[in-house]
Parts: structure tokens; C-alpha cells; sequence
């Protein structure tokens, strides 16, 4: 699903994001990605959507090398991989159910098609009952999982979470991953970025740690295989 | 592309409009005015050719004639002059006739040249009117090179200040429209600049959910047609209102031109949809091309 191969990449200012990335995740795994701020975690989630080039070596997502994407299929590179932010990025002005709907919307969805799945997939994160509030009126964990079903509702086969918990306490925090983990039964890759260890300990997936640009643990945190990086 | 997408694109451009009134009020304003003076100098153009149109028709050429020449050689004359491609009329003049006319301008004075009738000094002439007056000098020397022509009366500070008058309102006509062109063009693309900045977050989320470009363009590029047909529909009807203002207070006037400003001043009825048509091509050409100059901008992948 996701393949990084001796992975460089370089910003133009001179920083090393990352070096010689080796990265493996297969169709259906759930990873947590883990590692201190600057450790190159964001670089790694925008190499995976295109936003970034790799400066050496190739990352594959989907089967798509992402070096030779063409400008223009870009977005629809994009509508196979969801994604999630730590800000929610929900668009103030629109209902949650709009705020939804956009996803579909932008890919030229049907009105029928938009009025079928909006709800499906709210009713999936648990705010059937909320379609017509505005975001500013929910929780933070509500917030979240507006955004969880935006990036759902394309039906993408990857599932990105840029620290999907950093805004919302604890008690919250382990509903979403709860939830990302049903989403994850039902057979979508998820990639999880936190720095929340207590969170990683408790749902034991596969970690991957990054520091300093480089990966220095892949494996189970607190028992289980880990395979340490030379 | 789909009706539903269409009417998301209207309502957004219209939301983005009233969200972000005070620029679009000024964008608009800037605009209107702008299409108002294109307006007025069109009309402003428009009723100076009709003036001149007028005063064109009544610039004639008197052609005189060799005494010599009779008969065919009239025919020939009258043939040649009425080949020639800048004449509007060729009326002829005889000798008779313009001795006649000469005494009925005298009233009872004329009696006083009857004595002319038996030796008629008058020679035979042609009253020609020009099409073009700007090519006066190259047809005088064509009716010159005519057998039978000996001499030729004709205003040409009258014709020089006709051309120099209208071609002096048509470049200021052009400088005008390409000025404000210009003018409204930085206005309109700097309002929409505006709501780009206002709205990159939405247009960062539209990124990740994979909306093309077009599609996120599209919606400004509609705030910037509506600001377009907006205030030309505006600039339309004030310049309506004021022209036909402007032209019963003419008609009503009793000042010197009225007379000949009231016969040739153009109604508005006849430049309305023109005038429109030129408002909304403005409008709308501006309100595209303001709107695609920064867009572009926030958009980088």
C-alpha cells in the first residue's frame, strides 16, 4: 500500500528531512507512526500525498509511483487517500452534513450519490444526529469525527492520521482511535502520526519510531516483534 | 459539468460577494464608474459623429466647369465625377439656373441682375459632397485631372477641422477605455485576492480531498463574473437615467446650438443593447481575468 524506498529528502533551505527511509505498510495494516516534532514525521505524510517530492529514492502508494504523477492527477491521486488533521480543518460556514457532503462535491458526486453516503458515514462516526449543526457547536472530539467521515466518505483505501488526538482529551482520544480501528476491520490501511505513547501502548499496533529523519524502531511497542533498523 | 455543481458555484460566488460586501461594494463602485465614463464617451462619440455627419453633408465641393465644354463633354464630366469612389452627390448646376438662383437670393434686389441674363458671366458647375472629408485633397486632384474642370471651390479648413474633430474623439475615446480598462482590472483582481487569502484554508482542505484546480478556481472566477454583470446591469441603467436626463434638457433648451443638437442627438434607445452588450463583455471580461490573475497564485500543489 505504502513503499518507501531509500528515501532522501532534502528541503531547499538545507534541512534533511529524512534520511535513507526504508518503510514498508501493507494493504489492511494499522501503523502508528511515532517520533519528537522535527523528527521528519511530516515529511513522511506529505511525500504520501504528493505535496512533497522525495529528493532521492521512490515512494509508491497505491502502486503509484508518486515522482511521476502528472500536475493535473494529482487530485484524483488525492481522492483514494483520506485524511485527517490534528485542527480538524472543517470549513466554519458549512454544516457538518456539508462539511461532509464537500468531500463528495469537489469530485463532481452526484446529488444522489451525496445524499446516500453523507449520512451513511455520519451515522458510522456517530453524529447522524448532528448533520444540520454548525462545527463550532460541537466538541472537539465531535469536530474530529466530522473530519474522519469527510475523509471517509470518498471511500479511500488509505486513511492518513496527522495526530488525529493532539486537541482532544484522553477520555475522546481513545473513541477516535476506537473508531479508526473499526474502520480498519472493515479493510482500510490506516496510518496513524502521534506522539501520544500511552495511546500506542494501549492498541499495540505496529510502530514505526522516526528520529532525526531516520526510522529507529518498526514493530509492537511493549511486547511483540520489533524490527530495529540498522 | 452538473446543475448541482453549477448552483454551488453561483451560490458560492454570491456568499463570497455578500461575505466580504465592503471590498465587493468598492469593486463594484470602481467598476461602475469605470463603465459609466466608457458609457458617456461612447455616447459622447456617438453624437459627435452624428454632428458630424451633419456637418459633412454640408460641406459641398463647387466644381466650375470650362466654358468651352458642352454637350458631350458635360456627359463625359458627369460620368467621371460620378465614377469616383469618395463622392456622396453630384448635383449639376447651369448657368441659367445658378444666374436664377443668385437673383432669388437677392429677393427684390435681383431685379438688379437682369441685365446679366443676356451675357451670362455664371459657368456651368457641379455641387459635389464628399463621403470621406479626410480624403478630400486626393479626390479634389482626381476631379482637377478632369478634362473639362477649371477650377474647384472648396472649404478645406472646414474638412481639416471635421477629420481633426473626429479623429481626435475617437483616440481619446480609446485612451479612455484602455485606461479604466486597466484600472478596473487591478481593482477586480485585487477583491478577489482578498477573498483567495480570506478562504486558502478552505482552498488547503479542497487540496486534500482532491479537488481539481478548475474546480477550485471556478468559484472566484464566478465572483468575478457576477461583480462583472453586476455592476454593468448598475452602470447600465444610471447611464440611462442620466442620458435621457440630459437629453430632455436639451430638447427643452432654447440656447443657441439647441436648434442643430436637438435634430442629430442620438436616442438612447438606439446604442441601449449595444451599450449593454459592451458593459457585460467589459464586465464580465474584466471580472474573469481579474479573478485568474491571483488564483493561480494559492494554488501551487
Amino acid at each position: 500500500m505504502v513503499h518507501f524506498e531509500h528515501v532522501k529528502k532534502n528541503y531547499a533551505d538545507g534541512l534533511c528531512a529524512l534520511e535513507d527511509v526504508n518503510l514498508h505498510v501493507d494493504k489492511g495494516e494499522f501503523v502508528f507512526i511515532v517520533g519528537a516534532s522535527g523528527a521528519g514525521k511530516s515529511t513522511l505524510l506529505k511525500l504520501i500525498l504528493r505535496e512533497e517530492l522525495p529528493t532521492a529514492g521512490t515512494v509508491r502508494v497505491n502502486n503509484v509511483d508518486v515522482a511521476r504523477l502528472r500536475r493535473r492527477e494529482i487530485p484524483f491521486f488525492r481522492r483514494s487517500i483520506g485524511v485527517v488533521f490534528q485542527d480538524f480543518r472543517l470549513i466554519p460556514h458549512m454544516t457538518v452534513y456539508e462539511n461532509v457532503a464537500f468531500a463528495l462535491r469537489v469530485t463532481n458526486a452526484p446529488v444522489r450519490e451525496i445524499r446516500k453516503r453523507v449520512p451513511f458515514f455520519l451515522n458510522l462516526v456517530g453524529l447522524a444526529d448532528k448533520a444540520r449543526q454548525m462545527p463550532e457547536h460541537l466538541s472537539g472530539g465531535e469536530q474530529q469525527r466530522v473530519s474522519l467521515a469527510r475523509a471517509l466518505v470518498n471511500t479511500p483505501s488509505l486513511l492518513i492520521a496527522d495526530e488525529p488526538t493532539g486537541n482532544i482529551d484522553p477520555a475522546m482520544s481513545c473513541d477516535i482511535v476506537d473508531l479508526l480501528g473499526e474502520i480498519n476491520r472493515c479493510g482500510t490501511t490506516v496510518l496513524m502520526v502521534t506522539h501520544q505513547i500511552p495511546l500506542v501502548q494501549r492498541f499495540g499496533h505496529r510502530t514505526v519510531a522516526i528520529s532525526q529523519g531516520r526510522v529507529v524502531h518498526d514493530g509492537r511497542i511493549g511486547g511483540g516483534s520489533a524490527r530495529k533498523q540498522s | 459539468m452538473r446543475a448541482s455543481s453549477l448552483s454551488y458555484l453561483l451560490r458560492e460566488g454570491m456568499r463570497s460577494i455578500f461575505k466580504n460586501r465592503m471590498i465587493s461594494l468598492a469593486a463594484i463602485g470602481v467598476l461602475v464608474a469605470c463603465l459609466l465614463l466608457v458609457g458617456a464617451s461612447h455616447l459622447l462619440t456617438q453624437n459627435v459623429n452624428s454632428l458630424v455627419g451633419y456637418l459633412e453633408s454640408q460641406n459641398e465641393v463647387m466644381v466650375f466647369l470650362d466654358d468651352a465644354a458642352k454637350g458631350e463633354d458635360l456627359t463625359y464630366v458627369d460620368t467621371k465625377l460620378r465614377a469616383l469612389d469618395n463622392i456622396a452627390s453630384v448635383t449639376f448646376i447651369s448657368r441659367e439656373e445658378g444666374l436664377k438662383t443668385w437673383m432669388e437670393q437677392l429677393g427684390d434686389d435681383g431685379t438688379l441682375l437682369e441685365w446679366l441674363v443676356e451675357d451670362n458671366p455664371l459657368q456651368n458647375s457641379y455641387r459635389v459632397v464628399l463621403r470621406d472629408l479626410s480624403r478630400m485633397e486626393e479626390t479634389l486632384s482626381q476631379i482637377r485631372n478632369i478634362a473639362g474642370v477649371e477650377t474647384i471651390s472648396a472649404s478645406r479648413e472646414m474638412a481639416q477641422a471635421v477629420t481633426s474633430l473626429k479623429d481626435g474623439i475617437a483616440r481619446a475615446g480609446f485612451a479612455v477605455v484602455v485606461i479604466l480598462a486597466g484600472v478596473s482590472l487591478v481593482i477586480v483582481a485585487n477583491t478577489i485576492r482578498l477573498t483567495v487569502y480570506s478562504r486558502r484554508k478552505e482552498i488547503g482542505i479542497m487540496k486534500y480531498v482532491g479537488a481539481t484546480d478548475t474546480f477550485i478556481r471556478l468559484p472566484f472566477i464566478a465572483e468575478g463574473i457576477l461583480l462583472g454583470v453586476i455592476s454593468a446591469t448598475i452602470a447600465f441603467l444610471l447611464l440611462w437615467a442620466g442620458y435621457t436626463g440630459f437629453v430632455r434638457w436639451v430638447q427643452e433648451g432654447s440656447f443657441a446650438w439647441a436648434g442643430i443638437l436637438q435634430s442629430h442627438i442620438v436616442p438612447f434607445s438606439s446604442v441601449a443593447s449595444r451599450l449593454y452588450l459592451y458593459f457585460l463583455a467589459g464586465g464580465v471580461g474584466i471580472g474573469t481575468l481579474g479573478s485568474m490573475i491571483f488564483t493561480g497564485k494559492y494554488l501551487k500543489v
